[in-house]
């Protein structure tokens, strides 16, 4: 591949991750909509959202680090996007794979740390120690999982796990062959993308949404872009890990989206945990069934 | 605060920090405020902070006609406003020995525990989000808006009826409006499955909502707690059923109780109350056909009355515990004196203030809301 063929990718990548991202917020509310019983936001609901909060003039900055921490929590998204394979593009999929991978997905949390911690607002303090913790909690299945798959493919390109899932067909789907990592995954996706019953950090009538509530307009924006890749991101990784990549758009879209509509619907179903309930949840049945889910593929 | 003008400040080393609930802040119910302290995630002071809703609503009523006052008190309790007109209606109709006709005494129970369901489909919803649970509010709302239609056909206001006037009530029902009531009941009870599946035994909320917030029976009735939340320590108190007011006294209902005294009992008897109040509705709709009569008892002039002189305490049975009113008349156009017993001015202040010592981070929404407390009650 020569160098500007991978620049245009490198380009692209984020871009569509950023477009579908959006498509997913607008699902997950609809979805939440139907769920609760009202009409839900129109289409272009996350356009008009964006544009407006970035269109509005930020009241409070606490400072450098504290516009640091927003840069790292989406810049910590983009770079994961190059590591993610899709139909046509593999990125930087063969440079990284999952073990950089995973890195990148700890940037964006540490990010928030650090541009909350410098707001000094005690519930945004309380709520990134919420997340950290949970990162932890989610973070010991989610390596599990990571360690299983790569092991039972003998690789940590995501581009080449994708093709040997591919070559074999719907039976050679990572959820058909490791049943038990895919489970432990999707405990580890629900607590990922923050979402009932694991949602302990945002916890509006309990520390008045915590990380975000010295953000507004600007970083308000960036947070609400930061979302987009999330779900983006949460959905194309469990998809290639399990769900035998995308060889088209066609296959690929559905599949992502089925993804993320699972916790979405979860998360409309139950309250949220304790953080210490999360931690020994996460720790328990996840963790068992990734390692059940190992000593399998390791035999 | 922008970066120039910020200044550090040192504290001393300490674990203990304050937090401010509201008065702007999705855990605190209406325009109130709740100041912790707390070490860790542990609270060890807490202080009720109202008066962001004062309006003098007492003193206002002292400045005002005995009838322009019926356009008032349902603003006291904006959830629940129907027992207000009714209990306020039944002090002045005391002073004044006027006879409710029958009719008027059954469209006003009709009305009480139409307010009731109504109130209680808004206090799950509002428990149910401070867990997290948003689905339950959502619908909660929608139920309740469904019953606001009924009122809404009935009196002409949606949350505000203004229908219940010393003597009886201002309009008779509209053609086939029982039927429309009985349809919703209907709907109502084929509703209460999805709650019971989605909220009120779902495991992660029951684990949420035991052992949160608990009060013994005798704290409960030496901290002055009515209503639900005194049924949910296991006592069957209730004002409806041992001083009966109106036509309550010939309806059949039970008193739901739980033995729990925490956050899940008070919110379970509000359940099992709400299937109660559908029961009595359904009574109401059996028997007010049959009763026929004019919808009030003739009253002087209303702009020129003057109410005997003399004092009258009544008390009715609210969503929220016991509701009372105290009106002094000096024999004037104006009343002299209202006090207003507001259930919640015991729940939102001494009983939650005591309930939030020693609780967690955590759960002090859901003990507020738990008590279902009306911020205006307490700054009435």
């Amino acid at each position: 591949m020569s160098w500007q063929e991978l620049l245009l990718e490198l380009t692209l990548m984020p871009l569509l991750a950023f477009v579908i991202g959006l498509a997913m917020v607008l699902m997950m509310r609809r979805i939440a909509a139907q769920i609760q019983r009202r009409v839900g936001p129109p289409l272009l609901q996350p356009i008009y959202d964006i544009v407006k909060l970035y269109s509005k003039q930020t009241q409070i900055s606490h400072g450098f680090i504290h516009e640091l921490g927003i840069m790292m929590a989406v810049g910590g998204y983009i770079a994961a996007e190059a590591l993610l394979p899709v139909p046509g593009m593999d990125g930087l999929a063969d440079k990284g794979g999952l073990i950089t991978l995973i890195y990148f997905l700890m940037v964006p949390t540490l990010g928030m740390a650090l541009g909350v911690g410098q707001c000094a607002n005690p519930n945004g303090s309380i709520g990134i120690s919420r997340a950290l913790t949970a990162m932890l909690a989610y973070d010991i299945p989610f390596v599990i999982v990571v360690f299983g798959v790569a092991f039972h493919y003998q690789t940590t390109n995501l581009a080449e796990i994708a093709a040997i899932q591919q070559a074999h067909g719907v039976s050679g789907w990572g959820m058909m062959e490791m049943p038990l990592l895919a489970l432990a995954a999707l405990f580890a996706l629900q607590g990922m993308m923050g979402k009932q019953p694991f949602e302990v950090y945002i916890a509006p009538a309990e520390i008045a949404t915590g990380p975000m509530v010295e953000m507004s307009g600007k970083f308000m924006g960036g947070l609400f872009v930061m979302q987009s890749f999330q779900y983006y991101t949460a959905g194309v990784l469990y998809t290639i890990l399990f769900l035998g990549g995308g060889e088209n758009w066609l296959t690929f879209l559905p599949k992502i989206f089925a993804v993320v509509a699972i916790p979405m619907t979860i998360a409309m179903l139950f309250p949220r945990f304790r953080t210490e309930d999360l931690v020994r949840l996460m720790w328990k049945w996840p963790v068992m069934a990734g390692l059940l889910g190992l000593a399998f593929v390791m035999n | 605060m922008r970066p120039e003008n910020y200044q550090a400040v040192n504290h001393p080393p300490s674990n203990e920090y304050e937090l401010n609930f509201g008065p702007n802040h999705p855990g605190i119910e209406g325009n109130y405020a709740f100041k912790v302290k707390l070490n860790g995630d542990r609270v060890l002071e807490a202080r009720a902070d109202g008066g962001y809703l004062h309006r003098g609503f007492e003193k206002l009523m002292e400045g005002r006609l005995w009838i322009q006052n019926i356009a008032l008190v349902p603003r006291i309790c904006v959830p629940d406003p129907v027992p207000m007109e009714v209990c306020y209606a039944l002090a002045i109709e005391e002073l004044c020995g006027l006879e409710v006709p029958e009719r008027a005494q059954w469209i006003r129970v009709m009305q009480l525990e139409m307010s009731r369901v109504a109130a209680h489909l808004f206090a799950f919803g509002g428990h149910a989000a401070t867990t997290g649970m948003y689905t339950p509010m959502f619908w909660g709302i929608a139920d309740r808006d469904l019953i606001l239609d009924r009122f809404e056909e009935l009196t002409g206001g949606r949350v505000y009826h203004i229908y219940n006037i010393p003597g009886g009530v201002r309009r008779d029902l509209p053609e086939g409006y029982l039927g429309r009531l009985s349809g919703l009941l209907d709907y109502l009870e084929s509703r209460l499955p999805d709650y019971d599946n989605l909220f009120f035994t779902n495991q992660v909320f029951v684990r949420r909502a035991r052992d949160v917030g608990t009060m013994t029976q005798a704290q409960a009735l030496k901290w002055g707690v009515t209503g639900p939340n005194l049924r949910a320590t296991g006592l069957a108190l209730d004002v409806r059923r041992d001083d009966p007011y109106l036509v309550y006294g010939r309806l059949e209902f039970d008193v739901p109780t739980e033995a729990g005294g925490d956050a899940l009992a008070r919110n379970l008897v509000r359940r099992s109350e709400l299937q109660q109040s559908i029961h009595i509705l359904r009574q109401v709709i059996d028997r007010l056909p049959e009763i026929d009569g004019p919808i009030r008892c003739p009253i002087p002039n209303p702009l020129a009355w003057n109410v005997p002189a003399g004092e009258a305490y009544t008390r009715v049975e609210s969503s929220k515990g016991e509701l009372a009113y105290y009106v002094v008349s000096t024999g004037g156009g104006k009343p002299y004196r209202v006090h207003v017993r507001g259930p919640s001015s015991m729940h939102a202040v001494q009983v939650l203030e005591r309930l939030a010592v020693g609780s967690r981070l955590e759960d002090i929404a859901q003990i507020m809301f738990s008590l279902d407390a009306c911020p205006p009650e307490v700054d009435r």
